[in-house]
Parts: structure tokens; sequence; C-alpha cells
């Protein structure tokens, strides 16, 4: 069975490294392998436009897509056990919405921290109202226990509240700036570049070792939160560092791409159905599985419509959520 | 194996706005002996075992091996007592074998086991509850009382001086109760454990019980051995039902309910 689940793994890994290949290899430039290849290794025949393109467009776009998906799969993952709720993704409880009302507030209104230049305005926004709404969240369900049942409540209340004041700066933007808006929540992963990858690196590089330190003390709250105490678990301070690891990843992914709420909750899904819930599986499986249809997503949306490049929130959720419909029925049927 | 006995003494406990037990006091309960729970619902059993387990905030003492369970640390409390509650919960994407070695390693991650000896002792346990042939498969596809048993397995490989089992028998048959209970019965006699097992099924209580304790509304009605606790007054104290206790031809006790008293 470990051996099963270590090749599922590993196979899940294979087709993550494939898929990045191939959404690095096409593009609108219709360059060539071969081409692509010298721009890699920096060989001599190389020429400056497929650099440019490869080391300032494509390789970093294609990290960002791999590196986002991963993100909202591992937040999507440890929300889904904390909350022992297989529909929560970072997105139930509120992060988005808040991510969405911190980059309305730099964008329309112009409001965020001074001393930023204009290029991190949005982001850092983003990410404030996001990480502030789970401390928010973290505080109104500590008060009496932090039950999953507390703790969604909050997050719809969340999701309305913020959903709220964003329709409200909306209605008071200029058309102008509500486009602006407009185009910054629908994801796109063509505004970014080396230092989002490096900032979602970062994330990934301190969420995931942590998650993976806990992995026994996850697998066993999925016995439920009693259960889970008598074997020694601390519950409380679980869901806690649990929760900010969530807000960290789905906060800099929201705030560097815009909102997404799918592979938070499909990632995990499909990671379950190949290895279970063992989580020294489970965390990487859903990592690698989020970052895979991220890269498979991104790639389709160069291939759909020859010459052009779709948002990639929009491919996921018209390609994805067939497939992932058809996984699930094909378990658990109607 | 150890051979403290758990002191039970002035325990309250409950919820914020109702008490449920109020000032109980045991007599104790030596290590290796099982000791029913039993009370008519909300007589504050399944209150008592949560109390002990920590899941509950308490007043009063629990004294085991020179230290009051109620005010250790929940790490602390958890070598020392393993609570099972009633049922496994539903939906939980892991084998049987995965289930038990995750009450294992959820500990070892302290102490170090290797994956090899937490193996051989998860399997060990569902060899003695008949259940190595199910090592392999999805909790999610046994029977419930499978389930029971995987639930089981995962307190008593953990070997702790005290195991509080909640309801371990309600979803079985005749013969996985006798199963289970034969399986507490060998973990309790060679670890030493204390065993307290809240029971609604009377008969299973005074067949496998070393000692009874009765409960009603939250107050202890009796508490001693079976052939003693177990009597037609306290039973209709507790219950109000009229109750004969009775020899059968192999000589054990048993209950007998004839009508509801006022």
């Amino acid at each position: 069975m470990v051996h099963r689940r270590r090749f599922l793994v590993a196979a899940l890994a294979v087709i993550l490294a494939v898929a990045f290949l191939l959404d690095l290899a096409i593009g609108p430039a219709g360059l060539g392998l071969s081409q692509l290849t010298g721009a890699l290794l920096g060989l001599e025949g190389a020429g400056e436009m497929e650099r440019v393109i490869l080391w300032s467009v494509r390789l970093p776009q294609a990290l960002t897509a791999v590196l986002v998906g991963g993100a909202l799969a591992l937040a999507g993952a440890e929300m889904q056990t904390i909350l022992d709720n297989p529909l929560a993704s970072p997105f139930t409880l509120g992060v988005s919405s808040a991510a969405s009302f911190g980059a309305a507030l730099a964008i329309v209104l112009g409001v965020g921290l001074p001393g930023l230049p204009a290029a991190w305005l949005v982001p850092v926004n983003a990410f404030i109202f996001a990480f502030g709404s789970v401390l928010l969240l973290q505080a109104l369900t500590s008060r009496r226990g932090a039950g999953p049942d507390r703790l969604i409540l909050f997050g719809i209340a969340m999701v309305f509240t913020f959903n709220a004041l964003v329709a409200l700066i909306q209605f008071m933007a200029s058309e102008r700036v509500l486009q602006q808006f407009v185009f910054w929540t629908m994801w796109s992963i063509s505004r970014t570049g080396w230092p989002e990858v490096a900032a979602l690196t970062a994330a990934l590089a301190i969420a995931f070792p942590a998650a993976m330190a806990v992995r026994w003390q996850l697998t066993a709250l999925r016995f439920g939160e009693d259960r889970a105490r008598s074997f020694g678990v601390p519950v409380a301070r679980l869901r806690f560092m649990t929760l900010l690891r969530i807000s960290l990843l789905a906060a800099i992914a929201v705030a560097f791409v815009g909102t997404i709420g799918f592979i938070g909750l499909v990632g995990p899904h499909i990671a379950r159905l190949l290895v279970g819930e063992d989580h020294r599986f489970f965390l990487p499986a859903s990592v690698l599985t989020g970052a895979a249809v991220m890269a498979l997503a991104s790639l389709t949306g160069k291939l759909l419509i020859p010459g052009m490049v779709l948002p990639i929130g929009v491919v996921t959720s018209l390609v994805g959520i067939p497939v992932f419909l058809t996984l699930i029925l094909r378990r658990h049927p109607l | 194996m150890t051979e403290t006995a758990l002191e039970i003494t002035g325990l309250c406990a409950g919820y914020p706005r109702r008490k449920v037990i109020r000032s109980l006091s045991l007599p104790p309960l030596p290590a290796g002996t099982i000791t029913a729970v039993i009370g008519p619902n909300g007589a504050g059993k399944t209150t008592l075992l949560r109390a002990l387990g920590g899941l509950l905030p308490a007043q009063g003492e629990a004294r085991f091996d020179g230290r009051d369970l109620l005010r250790c640390t929940p790490s602390d409390l958890a070598r020392v007592v393993t609570y099972m509650p009633q049922a496994l919960p539903q939906g939980v994407a892991l084998t049987v074998i995965e289930a038990v070695g995750t009450a294992l390693r959820v500990a070892s991650s302290h102490s170090g086991n290797p994956d090899a000896a937490i193996h051989a002792r998860a399997d060990a346990i569902l060899a003695r509850l008949d259940m190595g042939h199910l090592a392999l498969r999805p909790i999610d596809e046994l029977s419930g009382g499978q389930r029971q048993l995987v639930s089981l397995a995962q307190a008593i490989v953990r070997r702790p001086a005290i195991l509080l089992l909640d309801e371990p028998t309600s979803a079985l048959d005749a013969s996985h109760q006798i199963d289970v209970m034969e399986a507490v019965g060998e973990a309790s006699a060679n670890d030493g454990m204390i065993v307290l097992a809240v029971m609604h099924d009377l008969n299973l209580a005074l067949r496998w019980a070393d000692s009874i304790v009765l409960l009603a509304e939250g107050a202890l009605i009796t508490a001693g051995p079976p052939a003693v606790a177990m009597t037609a007054e306290n039973l209709a104290a507790a219950y109000h039902v009229a109750a004969r206790i009775e020899r059968c031809s192999r000589g054990r006790l048993h209950v007998l309910f004839d009508e509801r008293v006022p």
C-alpha cells in the first residue's frame, strides 16, 4: 500500500514535469523546441528575442502557474482537513473576498501602505486583507472553542461582507478604474514575473515543510476532534497554525494573480481519490495535482484559440469542473 | 505494566451552563480491571469519560500514579489516558492499517518508533481482533461493527494505562460483542490497563466487568463488584424499572427487566 502510494506521488510528479515543459514550450510566439532549448541553456545560436521570451515571459509565467496551483491546493487540502469538510477551500473562509477588497481599495481608491512602489500596492494590499481576515476569523472562533461549523459560518459571513464592500467600491468607481479592477479579478498570469515567483516559492518553502511536520496530527484529526485530542494532538494550536499557513499561501497566490477557487478544491479531491488521506502522501499529492492542473490549464488556455491566451481562471473553470464532476460521480453515483 | 489505581474524588464536570456530574467519588479502580459505567440516558456516563479524558473541563481530583489527571497538560494526559468515542466518523479515506498506525504514530513522532515496529504492533492488534484480513480495506467500506473494532484497535494499540471506552459494543452483533470484550479483557489483564467502559447492555457488564459504577442524573447510585452493585433496588432507583437478577444454568448472573415503576 505504501509503495503504491509512493509510486502514485512519483507519477504525479512526472505528470507535473511534462505539463510544465509543454506549458513552457508552447506559446503565441511560435518558438521551436530547438530555439527554446538554446535559449534555456544559453547556447551560442540562441537569439536575443528567444532569450527574452523564455526568461522574461514564459519561464516566470509557467513557474507562477505551478506554484500558485501547488499553493492553493496545499491550502485547500489543509483546510478540508481542519474543517472536516471536503467542500472547504481557501475561498470558503472569505480569504479571496478579503483579498479582492484589499485590491479594490488600492486600485479604485489608491489606499495602501505608504512608501510602497506602485507595482506592489495591489498585491500587498490584497495580502494584508487576506491575512487579516484569517486573524479575525481566528479571534472570533477562539472565543469559545474553534469548532469547524463555527469557522465555516464565520467564513461565509466574511465572504458576504467583503463581497458587499467590493460591490460598494465598484459602484463608486469610474469606468476606467472599474475596468482595471475587473481585469485584476480575472485570473491571469500574464502580469507575473520573477519577483512573484520568488515570493510564491518562499511561501511554499515555508508552508509545505511546516505542514509535513504535522502530517500525523493532521491525519489523526480526520478521526474527529475528541479522538485526536485523546491521541495527544493539540487541536486548537494545530488549527491555528494551519490557518496561518493557509492564509499565507492563499493570500500570496490571490495577491499576485487574482481570485480562483477551483484549484483549492479540485487538487485535494483528486489527490484524495488517488492516495487517500494519509497526509504523508495526501499533502504532496495535493500540491503536485494542483500544480499539474494549473500547468495544464495554462497550456489549454494557449491552445484553445490559436494566437490568443485565455485567462487561466476561465480555463480551469470551463475544463476542470466537468473533469472534477466526472471524477466525483464515478466514485459516488447519484 | 502499572499497579497503580485510579482514585476519583469530588469530580464535577459538565458544560458552562449545565453541570452534569456533581461531586462524584468512586472507590479506587485498580490496574488490570474493567469497570462498567452504567445508568440511564443522561446519567452523565459519557461526561465522566470525557472529563477523565481531558475533553471537558472538570473540578475535583482524579489521582493516578501520584498525579492529578484533571490538572495534567494535554500531552501528559495523552500518554496515560486514551478515550474512544462511540463511532469512527464517516468519509475518512484511510485503510484499516493506516487508521490503527496513525493512532500510534501521533505519539511516536516524539519517541521515534521506526515504521516496522509500528506496523508490527498494529498488525498484532488487528490479528487479536480477528481483523488481519481487513488491514488493507478502506475503513469507509467496512460495516458498522467492523468500524467499531477499528476504533477499539486504535485505542488498544496505544497501550494506555487508562482506557476509556464509550459504548464499545453498541453496534456489534453477539459474536463481535464477545470478541471485543475478550480483547478488552486481555488488554486489561496483560498490560494492566484500567478500563472504564460505558455500557448499555447490563448483561455484558455483569459478565465482563470487575466492578460496576451506576449513575443517575449525574450522581452515584452505587459502585462495587457486579454481584453487589447490580441489585433490583439499585436498578429501580436508576432506571425506574422493576428488574430481577437471576443466575442462569451456568451460574452466571443475568438481569431481566419486567416493567416500569413510578
